[in-house]
C-alpha cells in the first residue's frame, strides 16, 4: 500500500495497491474505502487502473487528520487502514465550487465564482501540439469553465489519436463496454490538472447527445459512472452533467434519476451535478440537479427560471458563433455577445461557443487550438467589469424594462441590448453615485464627469449594445424629498414601462 | 447495540424533546441530514405537541445510513445517529412514479396501473366504525388509489382539523392539530397496508366565504401548511400529492400561486412523490386544463366528461393521464353525479384503450352510509365489478399496451357504442392473430374461431359495449 502522509486541502489524496492484473477488475476493484475525521464519513471506491495497479482517491475538504480504512475483496481479511494529514490548501486554491446564495456559485471557501464558460467539447482527444495550444489560448483568455465531453465522437479526434475513449478497443477495434482504457484517464486528467492551475473548471459529460455507437445496458451504465465519478472526484475543478439531452427530443422517457444518484453516491468530492437539455426536456426542480444547465437560443429564459427553481441557471448552449453549418453554429459575434451580456444582467450564465473553422478544419469549441472569433474580447471584458463590481449581484425583477443586476444602494449594471434607449430615469436615495456609459462592443467606458443623487436622469447616445453603471461614491443623508421611492430605493421609472 | 433496522421504503422516525413553551410550530426549525454513502438527502422535522418534535425518513436503498440533525432549539441540534435498511418486504413495491411518459411503475419497476376512487372525507367522519368498513370495502374492491382531502370543507364541524381548533371562530392556522395528523397517519397506513395509494388533495376551493377560510390564506402561509405537511407524511411511500381539486374554482388563488405552491411542495419532497394539481370548471370546456408541460407536474389529473380526450392530452403534454373525475355513478341532481354504471364503464374503456386512466366514483342519495365519494361506507353501484374485470384484463395483457398495439403483437380495440355486425381489422400480414370478443357489461370473454392476419373481417353479434382482443400467436 502507498500513499502520501501529508495532501493539502482540496488536493487528491491517492492510495496505491498492487494487485494481480484481471480485467474484470474494471468492472469491480472490490476496493472500498471509508474516510474519516471527528464524525464525518464519506467513501471512495477503488478503481482499477490496468496493469495490476489498484487506485483509491480521495479529496480531504478539512484541515486535519483523516484516517481511512480500506476493505473488499481485493483485500486481506480486516482491510488497511493508516491516516494522513490534510494541510492547509495552497495559496489560490479556493476549493470545489458549489451553489451559493441560491442561484449563485462560489468556491468552496467562499470566494465567488462567476462562470464564464466555453465549449470544448472534445479538446482532450487532439495531439499533443494542440492540446499545449488549447492551453496557451485558455490562459490568455478569461474563460473560467470548459465544457468538454466524457465520451467524445470519436470522428473529432486528432489526426492518427488512438486514444479517444474511456472505453478499451475489443475484438476488431469495437469498444469493449466492461473494459476501460487508463490511458484515455491517464490523457483526460493530464487535461483536468492543466485546467486547474488555469483556473479553469472542467465540466464533463457522462452521457453524449448522439450515442448511435454506445449503447450500454444497465448495469454497463451503472459501471461506468462509478469508475468515471471514483477516479475523477479527487480533481476539484470538476462538475458533473450526467448526460445531454441534445433538443429535448432524445431519450425523454429515460429518468436520470437512477444515474445521478449513483453520481451522488460514489462523489466524495461533492461535485456540482446537472443534467443539459432544452427547457421542456427535464424536470429542473428535482432536488438530485444542483443547478439548470440549459441548451436555449432565448437567453431571457434566466429570469424566469431562476424565480421558479431557485437554483443556479446557466445557459450551456444558446449558439455558437460561427456560419454554420445549421443555425446553432451561425450567430454572428454581435447576437452572441448580447446573449452572454443580456443572460448574465437578467441572472443567469451563458456560455461561448465558437464554430468558426481555423487551420487543419477545426473549431475551437470541438478541438480547441485558437480562438478565431470576435466574441471573446468582449466577454474579456464583461469579465473585469464583473470582477470589479460587488459579488452575487441579484437581478431586479422591478426593472423587466432593462436588464439589470446590482447590489441594492449600491451599485447597478444595466443591460439596453437591442434597445436604444436614449434617456433613463433612476431614483437612488440615500447616496451620491458615479455613472458609467458603457459600449459593450466597442468595450468603451465614458465616466460622466458629475455625480449623480436622488431622481436623475441619464442621457443614452441611442445606439445598440449600450450598459449603464451606477456605484455609490459616497453617502449622502437623505433629504426627504422623494418620498415615494423610499420603497424601491433603485426603482428605475423606465423609457415607457 | 444493536443497529436499527428499517425496511426500504419503510419509514425511520426519530422523536426528541425540546422546547415546549412559545409557539414551537412557528419557532423552531428542525432538520436533518440523511447520508447514504456519500449522498445526503434533508428533511424537515416537525414539532409533535407536548415538547415532542419528530424526525421522518423513507430510506430508498438497501445498507448503512447515518443521520445528523440540525435545528435553531439547541437540544435539537447536532444529534446524530444511524441505522441499516433491508430489503423491502412482502408486497412493498416502494413509492409510485412515472414510466416511460404515460404509464406508472413501483420504486422496484413493477407496474402500477392506477385504477383510483375517491373518498374526498372519508377520514373526516369522525366515526371510527365507517372508517374500517371504508378501508375493508376498498379491500375487497378493485381499487388501489383514493383521492381524498385534509382540509374539511365551509359547512363540515369535524371534531378535529389540521390546524388548532374546532370552528372557524377559533382555528388558529399558525399552530397545527397533532392529533388530527396522528389519525390520519392511521388511515394512510391502513391503506398503505391494503396497497391503495393515497392521493392527497392539499386545497380545495369548498370552504367559501363565511366558513374556515383555509383556501384563501397568503402564500407564506400555504407553505407553512404545506412543510408541515410534507414534514409529516413525505416518508409514507404510498402518498400522492394533489395540490388542489377544481383549482380553478378558487377565486382567491391565481394560476401563479399554484405554481409557487407547486414549486415549494417539490422542493420540500426530499422523495418526489407524484405531484398533481386537478381542475374544475373547464370540465365543460373541452380540453382547456392546467398546462400539464410545466416541469413541476408529473402526470395529468383530469376532470373531462370525455374519455376521447386523452389522446389529445397524452400528445400534449408528455405525462400519464389520470381522468380522475368523468362523472361519478350515481343519481344526485348535479350534472357530475348521476350517470349509469353502464355509461361510466364506456368512458372506462374509451379511455384505457387510448392510453389513459380513469377513476372511478359513486354517489347515490338514500344510502345508509352516504355517499362514497364524499365518506366511504360501502359501494352500492354497478361499476365496481366491471372495473375488476376490466383490470384483469389489462393486468393479463402486456405491460405497456399501447406501445403492444403499436408493435403488432397485442391490440385491445374498444367498439363503444356502436352497433357492428362486422369489423374490419388490419393487422400485420407477417403475423397470425388470436381474436377474441370481450361483452364488457357481462363480463364475457369468447373466442372468435380461426385465427387471422393481414386485412381480415370478424363478424360480430351488432351489440354495443363490445371490444376485441388480439393475440399474436
Amino acid at each position: 500500500m502507498q500513499f502520501e502522509d501529508t495532501v493539502r486541502r482540496w488536493d487528491a489524496f491517492e492510495l496505491r495497491l498492487p494487485s494481480d492484473p484481471d480485467d474484470a477488475l474494471y468492472a469491480e476493484a472490490g476496493l472500498r474505502t471509508v474516510f474519516a475525521k471527528g464524525t464525518r464519513q464519506l467513501y471512495a471506491d477503488g478503481f482499477y487502473d490496468g496493469n495490476g495497479s489498484l487506485i483509491v482517491r480521495f479529496m480531504p475538504d478539512e484541515q486535519g487528520v483523516w484516517s481511512f480504512h480500506a476493505d473488499g475483496p481485493s483485500l486481506p481479511i480486516g482491510g488497511l487502514k493508516g491516516e494522513f494529514l490534510c494541510l492547509p490548501a495552497d495559496a489560490g486554491v479556493h476549493g470545489p465550487v458549489r451553489v451559493a446564495d441560491a442561484t449563485h456559485f462560489a468556491y468552496a471557501d467562499g470566494t465567488a465564482f462567476t462562470p464564464f464558460g466555453t465549449e470544448l467539447s472534445a479538446w482532450h482527444i487532439q495531439d499533443d501540439a494542440c492540446r499545449a495550444k488549447t492551453i496557451h489560448t485558455l490562459q490568455a483568455s478569461v474563460f473560467n469553465k470548459a465544457r468538454m465531453s466524457l465520451m467524445p465522437n470519436a470522428e473529432n479526434r486528432g489526426p492518427g489519436e488512438t486514444v479517444f475513449s474511456p472505453f478499451a478497443a475489443g475484438e476488431g477495434g469495437k469498444l469493449d463496454f466492461d473494459r476501460y482504457n487508463p490511458a484515455y484517464f491517464a490523457r483526460l486528467e493530464e487535461c483536468l490538472q492543466a485546467l486547474g492551475q488555469h483556473g479553469i473548471e472542467a465540466e464533463l459529460t457522462l452521457f453524449p447527445a448522439n450515442e448511435a455507437d454506445i449503447q450500454l445496458t444497465p448495469v454497463q451504465e451503472e459501471r461506468y459512472i462509478r469508475y468515471v465519478v471514483s477516479r475523477l472526484a479527487a480533481y476539484r475543478n470538476v462538475w458533473w452533467t450526467i448526460a445531454d439531452l441534445g433538443d429535448g427530443t432524445l431519450r425523454r422517457d429515460k429518468d436520470w434519476r437512477c444515474g445521478c444518484r449513483t453520481v451522488r453516491e460514489c462523489d466524495y468530492g461533492q461535485h456540482l451535478l446537472t443534467v443539459h437539455g432544452a427547457p421542456a426536456a427535464y424536470d429542473w426542480g428535482a432536488p438530485w440537479l444542483t443547478h439548470i444547465s440549459l441548451r436555449h437560443e432565448e437567453v431571457t429564459i434566466a429570469s424566469t427560471f431562476t424565480l421558479q427553481y431557485e437554483k443556479p441557471v446557466i445557459i450551456d448552449h444558446c449558439g455558437y458563433e460561427g456560419t454554420g453549418p445549421g443555425k446553432e453554429n451561425a450567430l454572428p459575434p454581435e447576437e452572441l455577445v448580447y446573449r452572454i451580456w443580456e443572460g448574465l444582467t437578467r441572472g443567469g450564465y451563458v456560455t461561448h461557443g465558437e464554430a468558426l473553422i481555423g487551420s487543419g478544419d477545426t473549431c475551437w469549441s470541438i478541438h480547441g487550438g485558437e480562438l478565431q472569433g470576435e466574441c471573446w474580447p468582449r466577454i474579456d471584458y464583461l469579465r473585469k467589469l464583473i470582477s470589479d463590481a460587488p459579488e452575487f449581484l441579484t437581478y431586479n425583477r422591478m426593472r423587466h424594462d432593462v436588464s439589470t443586476i446590482e447590489r441594492q444602494g449600491d451599485y447597478s449594471l444595466s443591460y439596453f441590448g437591442a434597445h436604444r434607449c436614449t434617456s433613463r430615469l433612476f431614483a437612488m436615495p440615500g447616496g451620491e453615485f458615479a455613472v458609467d456609459l458603457i459600449d459593450t462592443w466597442n468595450m468603451k467606458l465614458e465616466r460622466l464627469d458629475q455625480t449623480f443623487q436622488e431622481r436623475f436622469v441619464i442621457k443614452l447616445p441611442g445606439k445598440l449594445y449600450y450598459a449603464l453603471r451606477l456605484q455609490k461614491v459616497s453617502d449622502v443623508p437623505v433629504t426627504g424629498t422623494i418620498t415615494e421611492q423610499e420603497q424601491e430605493p433603485l426603482l428605475a421609472v423606465g423609457d415607457g414601462d | 447495540m444493536e443497529m436499527q433496522e428499517v425496511e426500504r421504503w419503510g419509514m425511520f422516525e426519530i422523536a426528541l424533546e425540546g422546547p415546549a413553551e412559545g409557539n414551537p410550530f412557528q419557532d423552531v426549525e428542525l432538520s436533518a441530514e440523511f447520508q447514504y454513502r456519500n449522498d445526503r438527502i434533508a428533511v424537515d422535522g416537525f414539532y409533535d405537541g407536548a415538547g415532542i418534535y419528530r424526525i421522518r425518513f423513507m430510506p430508498d436503498r438497501e445498507g448503512a445510513w447515518r443521520f445528523i440533525t440540525k435545528s435553531s432549539a439547541k437540544e435539537l441540534d447536532g444529534r446524530s445517529g444511524d441505522f441499516v435498511c433491508t430489503k423491502a418486504s412482502f408486497e412493498n413495491h416502494g413509492p409510485v412514479r412515472v414510466r416511460k411518459g404515460y404509464l406508472f411503475e413501483y420504486g422496484d419497476g413493477t407496474p402500477f396501473l392506477p385504477f383510483g376512487t375517491t373518498c374526498y372525507h372519508w377520514t373526516h367522519t369522525g366515526d371510527e366504525e365507517h372508517e374500517r368498513l371504508t378501508i375493508e370495502e376498498l379491500r375487497k374492491s378493485p381499487f388501489n388509489k383514493v383521492r381524498m382531502c385534509l382540509l374539511p370543507t365551509r359547512d363540515m364541524r369535524p371534531g378535529a382539523v389540521a390546524y388548532e381548533g374546532t370552528c372557524p371562530e377559533d382555528a388558529d392556522t399558525t399552530r397545527f392539530n397533532p392529533a388530527f395528523f396522528a389519525h390520519l397517519e392511521k388511515c394512510i397506513h391502513e391503506l398503505m397496508q391494503i396497497g391503495v395509494e393515497a392521493d392527497l388533495i392539499l386545497f380545495h376551493p369548498y370552504d367559501k366565504q363565511g366558513g374556515w377560510g383555509f383556501n384563501g390564506l397568503s402564500n407564506e402561509q400555504d407553505f407553512f401548511y404545506l412543510r408541515y405537511v410534507i414534514a409529516r407524511l413525505g416518508a409514507f411511500r404510498n402518498v400522492w400529492w394533489s395540490l388542489s381539486n377544481e383549482y380553478d374554482f378558487n377565486r382567491m388563488k391565481t394560476v401563479e400561486d399554484w405554481d409557487r405552491l407547486l414549486l415549494y411542495v417539490q422542493r420540500r419532497d426530499a422523495y418526489q412523490h407524484l405531484r398533481s394539481i386537478h381542475n374544475g370548471t373547464k370540465m365543460y370546456e373541452h380540453a382547456t386544463v392546467y398546462d400539464f408541460t410545466k416541469s413541476w407536474l408529473t402526470h395529468q389529473s383530469i376532470q373531462h366528461w370525455d374519455a376521447g380526450a386523452t389522446t389529445e392530452l397524452l400528445a400534449k403534454a408528455h405525462k400519464p393521464v389520470v381522468i380522475d373525475e368523468i362523472s361519478y355513478e350515481g343519481n344526485v341532481a348535479k350534472r357530475w353525479g348521476n350517470i349509469t354504471g353502464l355509461e361510466l364503464m364506456d368512458r372506462y374503456w374509451e379511455g384505457m384503450t387510448r392510453g389513459g386512466f380513469v377513476a372511478h366514483g359513486e354517489c347515490f342519495e338514500n344510502k345508509p352510509t352516504g355517499a362514497w365519494i364524499s365518506r366511504g361506507g360501502r359501494l352500492y353501484g354497478e361499476s365496481p365489478e366491471r372495473i375488476r374485470f376490466l383490470r384483469r384484463l389489462i393486468e393479463e395483457g402486456p405491460e405497456d399496451w399501447m406501445g403492444a398495439r403499436e408493435e403488432g403483437s397485442y391490440a385491445l380495440i374498444y367498439l363503444g357504442k356502436y352497433r357492428f355486425s362486422s369489423y374490419k381489422l388490419s393487422m400485420p400480414s407477417d403475423r397470425q392473430y388470436q381474436i377474441e370478443l370481450i361483452d364488457i357489461w357481462n363480463m364475457s370473454v369468447s373466442k372468435v374461431t380461426g385465427t387471422y392476419t393481414g386485412q381480415s373481417e370478424v363478424t360480430l353479434p351488432a351489440q354495443p359495449y363490445m371490444a376485441l382482443r388480439l393475440q399474436a400467436v
